[in-house]
């Protein structure tokens, strides 16, 4: 559903994404972590098509996000971490607004935006202007638009900030739900206790580059931590590299070997390790 | 083009043979469609913020309508007197006709220009800056739609003002020389058809610098708008280089300055087609009306044609840069480092040394802001530039010596303009930063600092910004017109008002805007244009009639003696008796009184805004 192939992106001097690649099925919920400033959001944005790879492709159900940007976008749904509603208009009317730019018939929109109001528990607030509502309510109608043209590949940034406990819950639900209906869901995240309940696989960028990729439990086997929460095998997996280096001498042989993605260090570089990725194939 | 043509309809096929329950409405909508979607959204906003205007916001909606229609209305008488005294003047039909045309080839050149760049302006923070269209790039819609619909928008902004300006204009001449009904009737397409064509290279320069010249986008504009002035200064001074007090406005000076001209009336230039077009439907029925009219038609239809051409070409530039732009401009915003402004800490750390410490971070927090938002201080630059032109120009209109009292009146009407441009800067972007601090007033608010300190700040960065360039022009203005020279003290006075109105205006912005904040508002302009940014521009404008006028009425009556003896009317002669009118003690006695009106115009508005800014 969704092939990142050698992806790069640069700004300035900065690289951002480097030669990522990655395959998320369908069917699948798929949770991207890493630190702050790691490359998560670029790549989303990517995804999306509003910022173009230096190198490298990006495929959304076949379809590359940059010469076929259009078709890609018509199957995606996405939801930013900073949703965009016109202040001007109701709830309901953007929906409406949404649903005609997918080309939906206005019958279907009718039908789609009763499903998205229980879904979400619009229905309260819907007819209200989206000026008065607040990050949470926001937040809510975005997910509502984003599903609303029943994409096969939802795209998530951050879904959790600003919504209450039970929408939590209730996004939850639907991305579980989402998944087993053939969908795909791919989402970035920095509360680790959702990606650890509700994704089947996860991917752990740090400096642009992936370090893990595959099930919270391979993480742990292959850590060689079997009781240690995703949070503390992210920590471990995310130290800086020399905090890393002189905390764990050991470590530089082969932090996780045998899998996806191996831990090298650099002949040019007495400190700092370089974590390389190999190509692999995903089990669909 | 074909191969990505063909390669986009295979996808689109693809699309819509994948196997999913809702693949087969997956085609999605047309370019068209999409254009006929959003003009409805917008429609349908618009449409809603009108209503909200006249619910919730019924002072600023009727001072914007009455504002506008009082300025209409004196653009209009303006501009019948000039026209009808031009045409009572000039006996010559042919050196007439050729002034016209080049008053009009001169006055639509000069809009030409200015459209193209705010334009270009308006739509690079409209479609490459706008959280929308990061929202509908996420969209099936096509960027070159996109594009073209954030282009309608930003020629609809840089358009407003060029109908409120041209039509008073127009309709002036229009009455002045008695033009049939048809010219009235043309007027609305032919000014629409013009605004699209500078509008529309303004957005192809704006795609095309993005794409190309991503990392000098500043410079270009910088460039621009030099060579605006330049070009400006060129002007004016080969108009009135070399030529004496005397030799000014002759007939001789005249058929000059109209050879001059000459190179704004080039045949290939929109404006020689508007010009052109308009004149020669405003022709009276009985001067060969139907090849009039056929002229007139035609160059309607070059316009047009243009225009259409322009739009078409902004639609394709738009297909093949709009998306690799918005992207790469994305790399450098995230990638700029700002390393330099340590020079700026010492700077102000040196020259603000009496101020506590804290403060002067304040002040260098405020400045850092200011200099990296190109929104505030290329408008500010544009003012003054603008103003500079005009008042290096002033002394040519001085009238001779012989009319001391129109002189200063000149100057003292200059030191209002300065005072009203310097008003819509503080109501633009002084008022609504209180507003916008509040949104981070977790970090103002939880600081060991006293808070009265961040407003006084605010005031001391606004009043250094703009203490030095006015007082500059006034200064400049007043050595243009040979008050400095004549008269000193008058000179020195309007020095006076000069800090007066840099300190008024901006205790009155900061003041108002920490007493009436809009916490929820994020966009400053939404924040200036709401009621407390409105009446702020009000009070300003009150205040600065008020200084204007207390201090210009001594000056006016001690260079003109003789204007005390006019006064006939016992009761006006008895205050002016009382006031000491006509001479230099009441001069200075009106400037002391404008400093006591700038101190208690500073004091109070900031003594309100502290008080509440420590409740919040």
């Amino acid at each position: 559903m969704i092939e990142v192939d050698k992806v790069t992106r640069t700004y300035g001097q900065t690289v951002a994404v480097n030669e990522l690649s990655l395959q998320v099925q369908a069917g699948e919920v798929f949770a991207f972590l890493g630190p702050n400033g790691a490359g998560k959001t670029t790549t989303i944005k990517m995804t999306v098509g509003l910022l173009q790879p230096s190198v490298g492709a990006i495929r959304v159900r076949g379809f590359d996000v940059v010469h076929e940007s259009l078709c890609a976008k018509r199957v995606l749904g996405y939801v930013p971490d900073q949703p965009y509603l016109y202040d001007k208009l109701t709830g309901r009317e953007f929906l409406q607004f949404v649903g005609q730019m997918y080309g939906m018939p206005d019958d279907d929109i009718q039908a789609a935006m009763d499903v998205q109001l229980a879904n979400f528990e619009l229905e309260a607030f819907i007819d209200q202007l989206t000026e008065n509502y607040s990050h949470g309510m926001k937040q809510r109608v975005t997910f509502a638009s984003a599903l609303l043209h029943e994409p096969s590949v939802l795209v998530v940034d951050e879904p959790m900030v600003g919504l209450d406990p039970r929408s939590a819950r209730r996004v939850k639900e639907v991305f579980s739900d989402y998944a087993k209906a053939g969908n795909t869901v791919f989402m970035s995240t920095h509360t680790l206790a959702i990606a650890e309940q509700i994704a089947d696989r996860i991917g752990v960028i740090h400096h642009g580059q992936m370090l893990f990729l595959g099930s919270v439990d391979e993480l742990r086997t292959r850590m060689s931590r079997g009781d240690s929460s995703l949070e503390d095998l992210f920590l471990a997996l995310t130290e800086e590299p020399d905090t890393f280096t002189s905390d764990r001498e050991d470590s530089t042989d082969n932090r996780l070997s045998g899998g996806e993605t191996v831990l090298t260090e650099t002949e040019d570089s007495d400190t700092q390790d370089t974590v390389t990725e190999t190509p692999t194939e995903t089990s669909s | 083009m074909t191969g990505a043509t063909t390669n986009g309809s295979q996808a689109i096929d693809r699309v819509a043979t994948v196997a999913s329950p809702s693949d087969d409405q997956r085609r999605g909508l047309d370019a068209n469609q999409v254009g006929g979607l959003l003009w409805a959204l917008r429609f349908q906003m618009s449409r809603r913020i009108v209503r909200q205007a006249l619910e919730n916001a019924r002072l600023r909606t009727s001072l914007v309508i009455v504002l506008s229609i009082v300025f209409w209305v004196v653009m209009f008488v303006l501009f019948q007197e000039g026209f009808g005294f031009i045409l009572g003047a000039i006996n010559d039909p042919g050196t007439l006709a050729q002034t016209f045309h080049a008053i009009f080839n001169l006055f639509f050149l000069s809009l030409f220009a200015m459209l193209a760049v705010s334009s270009a302006i308006v739509l690079y923070s409209t479609a490459y800056r706008s959280d929308e269209v990061r929202y509908l790039l996420t969209t099936p819609a096509h960027p070159r739609r996109i594009l073209l619909y954030k282009y309608q928008e930003s020629a609809l902004f840089s358009g407003w003002g060029f109908f409120l300006l041209g039509s008073p204009v127009l309709m002036a001449y229009g009455s002045v020389v008695h033009a049939p009904w048809y010219f009235y009737a043309m007027l609305l397409p032919f000014m629409l058809a013009f605004v699209l064509i500078p509008s529309g290279l303004g957005a192809l320069a704006c795609m095309v610098v993005v794409r190309y010249l991503p990392t000098m986008r500043f410079h270009v504009i910088g460039i621009a708008i030099f060579a605006a002035v330049i070009c400006l200064s060129v002007f004016g001074w080969s108009l009135l280089h070399g030529v004496s007090e005397t030799e000014l406005l002759t007939p001789e000076w005249f058929q000059t300055s109209l050879s001059g001209l000459r190179y704004t009336q080039q045949q290939l230039f929109p404006s020689y087609w508007l010009s052109t077009g308009l004149l020669e439907a405003a022709h009276p029925a009985q001067v060969d009306s139907q090849s009039s009219v056929k002229m007139s038609l035609g160059m309607l239809n070059v316009l047009t044609a243009n225009a259409l051409v322009t739009y078409l070409l902004i639609g394709w530039v738009a297909a093949r840069t709009f998306t690799h732009g918005y992207s790469e401009l994305a790399r450098l915003s995230s990638s700029a480092n700002r390393r330099r402004s340590n020079r700026l800490d010492g700077i102000v750390h040196r020259f603000a040394f009496p101020l506590p410490k804290p403060m002067r971070l304040l002040l260098i927090k405020d400045i850092r802001g200011f200099l990296r938002d190109a929104t505030q201080w290329s408008q500010f630059v544009i003012f003054f530039a603008l103003l500079a032109f005009y008042f290096l120009n002033v002394r040519r209109f001085q009238f001779g010596s012989s009319l001391p009292q129109w002189i200063v009146t000149v100057g003292s009407m200059n030191v209002a303009v300065v005072g009203l441009i310097l008003a819509t800067f503080t109501s633009r972007f002084i008022f609504p930063m209180i507003s916008l601090e509040g949104r981070r007033f977790w970090i103002l608010g939880t600081l060991p600092i006293d808070r009265g300190w961040v407003l006084w700040s605010k005031f001391l960065f606004s009043c250094g910004i703009s203490l030095i360039p006015c007082a500059g022009l006034i200064a400049l203005s007043d050595v243009m017109l040979k008050i400095s020279a004549k008269w000193p003290m008058v000179a020195l006075v309007h020095q006076v008002e000069c800090l007066t109105l840099c300190s008024g205006l901006s205790a009155l912005a900061v003041g108002l805007g920490a007493r009436m904040p809009n916490l929820r508002e994020t966009s400053p302009s939404k924040i200036a244009a709401g009621f407390g940014g409105t009446l702020n521009l009000v009070l300003s404008t009150g205040f600065i009639l008020a200084v204007v006028l207390i201090s210009s009425v001594p000056i006016y009556f001690w260079v003109n003696q003789q204007a005390l003896h006019s006064l006939h009317v016992g009761w006006l002669q008895s205050a002016v008796d009382l006031m000491g009118l006509g001479s230099s003690t009441s001069v200075i006695v009106g400037a002391l009184l404008v400093a006591s009106l700038g101190a208690i115009t500073t004091l109070l508005p900031m003594r309100a805004g502290v008080a509440w800014f420590r409740q919040l």
